[in-house]
């Protein structure tokens, strides 16, 4: 099982005193982040599975958009980690 | 892809359900599993979704947890989890959700972006683990039971190869396209078996879905499409909820089973088709005629050998083995030696069973993960799906699954409602500021026509009023 993310708290449970709107925004983001990644992520694999259907010269550019998401994909992680962390 | 009416799925291939309304997801997600030899089933919200499911099986099931109707949660009832390995994704990054999936001993849960390297692992263990078919959700044949279901099994056993049109009459959740698909495997016919669910289709669409379209036939017509008659053509064409499609298309139905031909929308030839017609209702065929909705004309030609499928109640006999059947399916598929409390057979056998089988499958399933240790109880008040308290102007009620972000939509826009849409007052009632109802609002935009509405009003009311 993966691990499972923290919460960003939700503007409308959170306390009263906090940035009800700056919360809710970065959950928003993070959750708009995850589901672009995750379109970017399942289409570049498309491409990987069919590679030989990419002409040739164009292989390079399928590999680096696949190391690429990758990478933006761990980053993604460790942002949200880093917000997690200081919003709760 | 395949098209957007429920079809069944042939034996030998693998099939996957994916429920999610990232387009740009879904058909990379897709083309990935098409690959791997799966047959793929897309739907974009929870109401699809449960259209797809019905009568229909999966090897594995893909479902956003955040729908644009609501949570993926709500289609666990809906799936047979002890054949459905059934994986839950969400980019949503609240907590509450997430923990109530995984506390749930029969589905995987994971968070986007889902890793290439991770899906081909689902791919690859729902082949491995695809189990036997259940012998009420797979196949009837195999089904125990009772003097009754004998006497369906043997009706099937000899009308199946034979040319008759059958009609399958029997309540909700009895196994009608069941018992479809034993008559056409059991057929020796070629073909495939399409199914069409004539009541959960548009009427505007059901003809081209049927008869197919000639490309700029009507607008949207982009291309030429064949429609069921023709891909069911050396097969069977399972036409579901019979009585609930328009007269109109009754007529043109009827004449395409007399004349054996089917004519595309807008176009100019009759192409000859041979299918073996099998269609069901849960409703009285007689008391659809005189009540308008069946054309007694189709009906005597679609009901040359009818079959009645008996409800539960009828068969108390058939309850304690199907409930037993049911578990040993789940612990085999979980791996787990589960059993029932000594004075649940009791119980089971006393109750109506107003959904029938599936109502049957689904308490076991709920009982199953419920279960605190290896005795398992069965609690009618506790486990039964209930109707949701009818709410008025004053109240509101959520779904146990109902995730954060549904909960706080709706109950932002119906404390808009019950102020008449005045923002201020709605803020101060639900305790939050002004601004935040203007930002949800704005976030909500596009996601249904009811919020659009308050979107449209908020932009021409002062914050203050």
């Amino acid at each position: 099982m993966p691990k499972i993310p923290t919460s960003v708290p939700d503007a409308a449970t959170e306390a009263p005193h906090a940035a009800p709107d700056a919360s809710a925004q970065i959950a928003e983001a993070v959750h708009a982040l995850r589901n672009g990644m995750n379109a970017l992520l399942m289409n570049t694999a498309v491409l990987a599975c069919r590679i030989e259907d990419v002409p040739e010269s164009l292989r390079p550019f399928v590999e680096s958009i696949s190391k690429a998401g990758y990478r933006c994909s761990e980053d993604l992680a460790r942002l949200f980690a880093l917000v997690d962390k200081r919003t709760r | 892809m395949k098209p957007s009416t429920p079809q069944a799925t042939p034996a030998m291939r693998h099939s996957l359900l994916i429920v999610d309304d990232d387009v740009g997801f879904v058909h990379a997600a897709a083309e990935i599993a098409r690959q791997k030899g799966f047959d793929i089933t897309i739907a974009a919200s929870v109401a699809q979704a449960i259209t797809r499911l019905q009568g229909a099986q999966f090897d594995l099931a893909l479902i956003d947890l955040t729908l644009p109707d609501g949570s993926g949660m709500q289609l666990l009832d809906h799936l047979d989890l002890a054949g459905t390995q059934t994986v839950l994704i969400s980019g949503q990054p609240t907590l509450e959700s997430a923990l109530l999936a995984v506390r749930l001993p029969v589905v995987d849960y994971i968070v986007k972006p889902l890793q290439i390297e991770r899906y081909q692992e689902l791919l690859a263990n729902a082949q491995r683990r695809r189990l036997a078919t259940s012998p009420v959700i797979g196949d009837w044949r195999g089904m125990a039971g009772g003097a009754a279901i004998q006497s369906v099994r043997d009706a099937i056993h000899r009308v199946a190869p034979t040319e008759a049109s059958v009609l399958i009459v029997g309540e909700s959740g009895t196994g009608k396209e069941l018992v479809a698909r034993a008559l056409h495997e059991e057929s020796g016919r070629s073909g495939a078996l399409v199914a069409v669910n004539s009541g959960a289709v548009p009427p505007e669409l059901l003809a081209s879905q049927l008869f197919g379209h000639e490309r700029g036939s009507f607008t949207g017509a982009h291309s030429r499409q064949e429609g069921f008659f023709e891909q069911a053509n050396g097969g069977s064409l399972f036409l579901d909820e019979i009585t609930e499609m328009p007269l109109h298309l009754q007529v043109h139905l009827l004449r395409v089973l007399e004349s054996k031909t089917v004519r595309r929308v807008g176009g100019q030839t009759d192409i000859a088709v041979d299918v073996r017609v099998i269609s069901a209702t849960n409703r009285l065929p007689q008391q659809a005629i005189a009540e308008g909705r069946l054309r007694e004309d189709l009906f005597y030609r679609l009901s040359e050998f009818p079959l009645a499928l008996p409800p539960l109640r009828d068969r108390p006999e058939d309850i304690a083995v199907l409930a037993d059947t049911f578990l040993a399916r789940l612990n085999q598929r979980y791996g787990t030696r589960r059993s029932f409390a000594s004075s649940v057979i009791g119980r089971l056998t006393r109750h109506r069973w107003p959904g029938n089988v599936r109502e049957l499958r689904n308490l076991v399933q709920r009982a199953y993960i419920l279960a605190d240790g290896n005795s398992i109880d069965v609690d009618f008040e506790t486990q039964r799906p209930r109707e949701p308290i009818a709410e008025d102007m004053h109240s509101i009620t959520f779904r146990i699954g109902t995730t954060l972000d549904e909960v706080e939509r709706r109950l932002m826009l119906k404390t808009l409602a019950y102020f008449d849409n005045i923002k201020l007052k709605a803020a101060e009632a639900l305790g939050i500021s002004a601004k935040t109802i203007y930002n949800r609002l704005a976030r909500y935009q596009g996601d249904s026509e009811e919020a659009q509405v308050n979107v449209n009003d908020a932009e021409d009311t002062n914050l203050s009023s």
